[in-house]
């Protein structure tokens, strides 16, 4: 087991550096000149110069080969790659300050109203997934079931769009949107962002997990397992739940980034100052600096969390250690 | 779960219909076969509107820019009419605390009449027909959903093939890519690359400007918009299929049929196009249907977002016109947006079950 | 006459399709007495396994449902029982091995959770405790390392191996009455030998009763004391094993026996049942074997013609017996000792249809190598 967490790890390092290259191709090699944007084309020279050094773009792309000649290491990689690479972002054009400041200040906004999201909908899925198991065929399962696909097939804009018209203009239960200081004036706010998340992000979800935990109720091991005299309670929640966890493990990996287009959307619909907002608005001014330090940043957090899950697979399934 | 059942060179599915028995399994499924009417009337619709008839060129009173941009459909009523089929007594009351619709003034001195037709879904805040604006925003849907496809469904089949059929290195690269690629979350990597692209254009733009009058042409802000949102759509969608397709091709290559194509000195591309891509098409067919759904989605997404379409009628301009609309009590344009592109996900969900459940039940669990 | 241990009066099962409803077992009379081995045998479909899982009422409801009869365990009617009073008959009066060892354990736990969960459930002890029982019946079934296979999981062993590890936790609670569906099937020939040894020298230990139910005439001819066969839902022929396998009486139990390979036969050729098992949702009318039958066809030369009548069985022509095509027979008591379900079973007219139950052991245990003997002399019977 412990090899296989080893060989994992090992395998991230080729992905992170992947992930750094094709940020740095979008950012630097396709991305035209920031300077040129920012300042127009007919803008003298020297006034671009003092905008690179003032942004960091003027440091060489990858390496500084004339530093290196001269022996100087250090200088040779402090370069816009190596930079990047270990996190040290530079300025965003628009706000003038530290992008990793920004980020930080923004970020946990965003994780207020995800985490929440991510817990709620994670668990009410297995809920049902798990509830409805035992009516299968019969009505529970078949509303259920309807309901997904037609909570898959609704745009997700739109679903938000009614919950802030119904339980924020019409029956006035939440703030239609905004974002206040201190906690519970923030959870007021936080509501209905996360009332209408979870109710849009249930849909695919739940099918595939009743898919998942009728396929395991019907496995051979359930059988035995109520031969013994447990009953179909403990069955479902003792035999058939830790085979789920197997599944859910891999799904939850591939609705993380679900999450992220959540953040961006919520954010700007119910106008919550987070990360997401930060994003869409550093798309709008150009600030490269800022859009590339998140992609590159998000991405790495997110190898991360798949390697974590790895990882966690060799708690769930004993099989996972023989190869 | 039992592994699926090693397959033999019985399997060859050359010489077999399957599109035929493909059709009577349809008709057979009553959900899976009204929606593949459904989902062929939108082509339909999608198609029509390029005839001369649909083209509403004639009507506009915009300039020539406008209709290069395809600002195509024309005022035809006064401003937030409600659909003809809700009395007018329906209708909201105007809200006192809310601002007047802005370009109602503009329209305000001549209030052109439109046909039935024109009003029947109401008008927007233009007083322009709601229900051309659903008809058109079909047809960029349609082309985000088609060209989109095209281009991820090659990127991943190509590259899940050569993967798959070539192994070593050429496999250890493409998957390095494809575990690469899916590591920055889509939508993540769509911003960045519409971020790229947006300012290439933008550069590209100003240059074309620069460049002396009539020597060349910008191409409209409209049609870049849509370029940009399915270049990045194409290009971040493809390594599930790539996955997929380097799986099963690794699979096939081992089997009797491949072997004896091989022993009997087939060429590649000759082993490739007869043996390997046959067994493949299921999966391109199944992503596609399924892949259908998430880039109509995504263009509503990215369109609220700002980055989307910004100059084309679609459906997700007129729910991102719905955000304060519905504030309002205009729910029309909200409404006809949002079941649009409901029924035709809703279709394509069904069908791309169905094809799934037929093509490769393997793909499913068991149910 | 002891009590028996286990006796089913008239079990009927359905299950609901959307083709209607099917009746996998129907009008099931069976009697198992203590320490006695009761074969159930037929081809797949035949619903011995429904039959099985009904006694511990396990059939996946819905679509399955118990129509009606009685399964009396020492006299209590199983069927009356509330849920949580037959989870205690699950595991601790009647437990079950399956046919499949490497999808019957939970490949999540490791061994000896999964024994010591019975252990619990059952004897109420500690989890220590238990996890030494567990330990203890798996030294029990032959596993060596037993302290060490307890911790680990079914995907560290083999077939023969987890097949094992059902059997010790099926006996972890010392049941009365084990039964075992098709428990060798998926193993290997050298494996299957050792897994029914296994059996038999546990049930000498523990004077457990066991319900065998299998598709193998030599794991019968081994094994049981009694043999029910059973075709489309019924039992068709019930005996103690050397009656049956001496002198069968039904047409079906003779097929099954010139189906089976015979050692130093090799230029002979196998003769088969003709036709296939009924679809349990169109079944047949009249007897359900008539379709099949070489009896009723041999009956038709010596019968008068409005006796015979005209039927497709298959997709051909056949004649064969107006009485089998309209009637089905009873379960009767053709001789002593001995039920057949045939028309034309010397004696059926006259037996009285008393359900089937006997007492008999069979005299000795054969060896392995007597099993097939033992076929073979029921093929030379038949042929005389």
């Amino acid at each position: 087991m412990g090899a296989y967490i080893i060989r994992r790890i090992l395998w991230t390092i080729p992905t992170v550096l992947g992930v750094m290259l094709l940020t740095f191709a979008l950012f630097v090699v396709a991305l035209p000149d920031p300077a040129i944007t920012a300042l127009g084309k007919h803008s003298s020279p020297a006034v671009r110069k003092s905008y690179r050094e003032k942004y960091g773009l003027d440091k060489p792309a990858w390496l500084d080969f004339t530093a290196l000649k001269s022996g100087q290491i250090r200088k040779a990689f402090d370069s816009r790659f190596f930079r990047t690479l270990t996190f040290q972002f530079g300025k965003s054009s628009h706000y003038n300050r530290p992008v990793s400041e920004l980020f930080l200040a923004k970020a946990p906004i965003s994780l207020a109203i995800q985490g929440p999201v991510f817990v709620i909908e994670l668990g009410l899925q297995l809920l049902i997934a798990l509830y409805i198991s035992s009516w299968r065929g019969r009505w529970p399962d078949f509303v259920v079931t309807l309901l997904s696909v037609l909570g898959m097939s609704i745009p997700i804009v739109s679903l938000y769009l009614l919950g802030q018209w119904l339980f924020g203009a019409r029956l006035h239960w939440f703030p239609i949107a905004g974002w206040g200081v201190g906690f519970f004036n923030c959870i007021q706010y936080a509501a209905l962002p996360i009332l209408v998340s979870v109710f849009g992000g249930m849909g695919g979800g739940t099918r595939f997990y009743r898919t998942v935990v009728l396929e395991q109720l019907h496995s051979d091991y359930v059988r035995t397992a109520r031969s013994k005299g447990v009953s179909r309670h403990d069955a479902l929640l003792v035999h058939v739940l830790r085979n789920v966890l197997i599944p859910v493990l891999t799904n939850t990996v591939t609705a993380l980034p679900g999450l992220l287009m959540g953040a961006l959307v919520l954010e700007r619909m119910f106008q919550i100052p987070g990360a997401g907002g930060l994003l869409v608005e550093a798309i709008f001014n150009s600030d490269s600096a800022l859009v590339m330090a998140v992609t590159y940043f998000l991405a790495v957090v997110y190898c991360l969390l798949v390697l974590v899950t790895d990882i966690l697979y060799t708690l769930v399934d004993p099989r996972v250690s023989l190869y | 779960m039992d592994a699926p059942a090693k397959n033999t060179a019985l399997d060859d599915p050359i010489g077999r219909s399957r599109f035929g028995e493909l059709m009577l399994r349809l008709y057979r499924r009553p959900a899976a076969f009204i929606s593949a009417i459904i989902v062929a009337l939108y082509v339909i619709v999608g198609l029509l509107t390029f005839l001369p008839v649909f083209d509403r060129h004639a009507d506009l009173d915009g300039s020539d820019q406008l209709k290069k941009d395809g600002l195509i459909w024309q005022i035809v009523g006064k401003e937030y009419a409600p659909p003809s089929f809700v009395s007018s007594a329906a209708a909201p009351p105007e809200d006192p605390e809310l601002p007047p619709p802005t370009g109602a003034a503009a329209s305000a001195e001549r209030v052109p009449h439109g046909g039935p037709i024109d009003l029947l879904l109401g008008t927007d805040i233009l007083g322009r027909s709601v229900f051309w604006h659903v008809i058109y925003g079909t047809r960029v849907a349609l082309t985000i959903a088609v060209i989109a496809s095209a281009l991820s469904l090659t990127i991943g089949t190509v590259l899940g093939v050569l993967a798959g059929y070539f192994g070593g290195i050429v496999d250890a690269i493409i998957i390095w890519v494809v575990n690469t690629v899916s590591s920055v979350p889509w939508i993540l990597l769509t911003l960045a690359i519409i971020f790229v692209l947006r300012a290439s254009f933008q550069v590209a733009k100003s240059d074309a400007q620069d460049a002396p009058q009539g020597t060349t042409k910008a191409a409209p802000a409209g049609d870049r918009d849509l370029e940009a949102v399915i270049l990045a759509m194409g290009l971040t969608s493809w390594v599930g299929l790539c996955r997929l397709v380097r799986g099963e091709v690794l699979s096939i290559r081992e089997r009797d049929y491949v072997v004896a194509a091989r022993a009997m000195g087939l060429d590649t591309p000759r082993i490739l196009v007869r043996h390997i891509l046959p067994n493949i098409t299921h999966l391109i067919i199944i992503t596609f249907s399924l892949g259908a759904v998430d880039f109509v989605q995504a263009e509503v997404v990215l369109t609220l977002l700002g980055l989307g379409i910004s100059a084309k009628p679609s459906w997700g301009r007129m729910i991102d016109d719905a955000k304060l609309e519905l504030l309002r009590g205009v729910w029309w344009q909200f409404a006809a947006a949002t079941i649009a592109i409901f029924v035709l996900c809703l279709a394509l969900n069904l069908l791309g079950d169905f094809l799934r459940d037929v093509l490769d039940p393997r793909l499913r669990g068991a149910d | 006459m002891p009590q028996p241990l286990l006796q089913i009066d008239n079990l009927n099962v359905g299950f609901d399709t959307e083709r209607g409803q099917i009746r996998p077992v129907r009008d099931l009379s069976l009697s198992i007495y203590p320490g006695q081995t009761d074969a159930l045998v037929g081809e797949s479909g035949c619903g011995k396994s429904v039959s099985a899982l009904s006694i511990l009422r396990l059939i996946p409801a819905p679509p399955g449902k118990i129509l009606g009869g009685r399964i009396l365990l020492e006299g209590r009617d199983l069927l009356t029982l509330r849920e949580r009073e037959m989870r205690r008959v699950r595991g601790r009066d009647i437990a079950m091995i399956f046919q499949e060892p490497m999808t019957s354990l939970n490949p999540v736990f490791t061994i000896g959770d999964q024994i010591a969960e019975a252990v619990i459930l059952h004897q109420h002890v500690s989890r220590r405790a238990a996890l030494q029982i567990a330990e203890q019946s798996l030294a029990d079934v032959g596993i060596a390392d037993p302290d060490r296979r307890v911790r680990e999981y079914p995907h560290q062993m083999s077939g023969g191996m987890r097949q094992r590890v059902m059997i010790a936790m099926a006996l972890s609670c010392k049941p009365r009455l084990l039964i075992a569906d098709e428990p060798t099937t998926a193993l290997d020939v050298t494996i299957q030998a050792q897994i029914l040894e296994l059996l038999r020298k546990l049930q000498r230990e523990t004077g457990m009763s066991i319900l065998l139910i299998t598709h193998d005439l030599g794991v019968v001819a081994e094994n049981a004391d009694v043999v029910g066969v059973m075709y489309a839902s019924r039992i068709a022929e019930f005996a103690p094993v050397e009656a049956l396998f001496d002198k069968p009486k039904h047409p079906y139990t003779e097929g099954l026996f010139r189906s089976v390979p015979q050692l130093g036969a090799l230029a002979e050729r196998l003769e088969t049942i003709p036709g296939s098992v009924p679809d349990p949702a169109k079944f047949p009318g009249g007897c359900k074997f008539h379709p099949r039958c070489p009896r009723t066809r041999a009956m038709v030369t010596t019968a008068g013609e409005s006796d015979r009548m005209e039927v497709v069985a298959s997709g051909e022509r056949a004649t064969v017996m107006k009485v089998c095509a309209g009637n089905e027979p009873l379960l009767r008591e053709v001789e002593p000792v001995h039920w057949a379900q045939c028309h034309f079973a010397d004696g059926h007219a006259a037996a009285a249809a008393t359900p089937p139950q006997s007492n008999h052991r069979r005299s000795q245990r054969p060896e392995v190598e007597e099993a097939p003997t033992l076929i073979a002399s029921a093929r030379q019977e038949y042929r005389k």
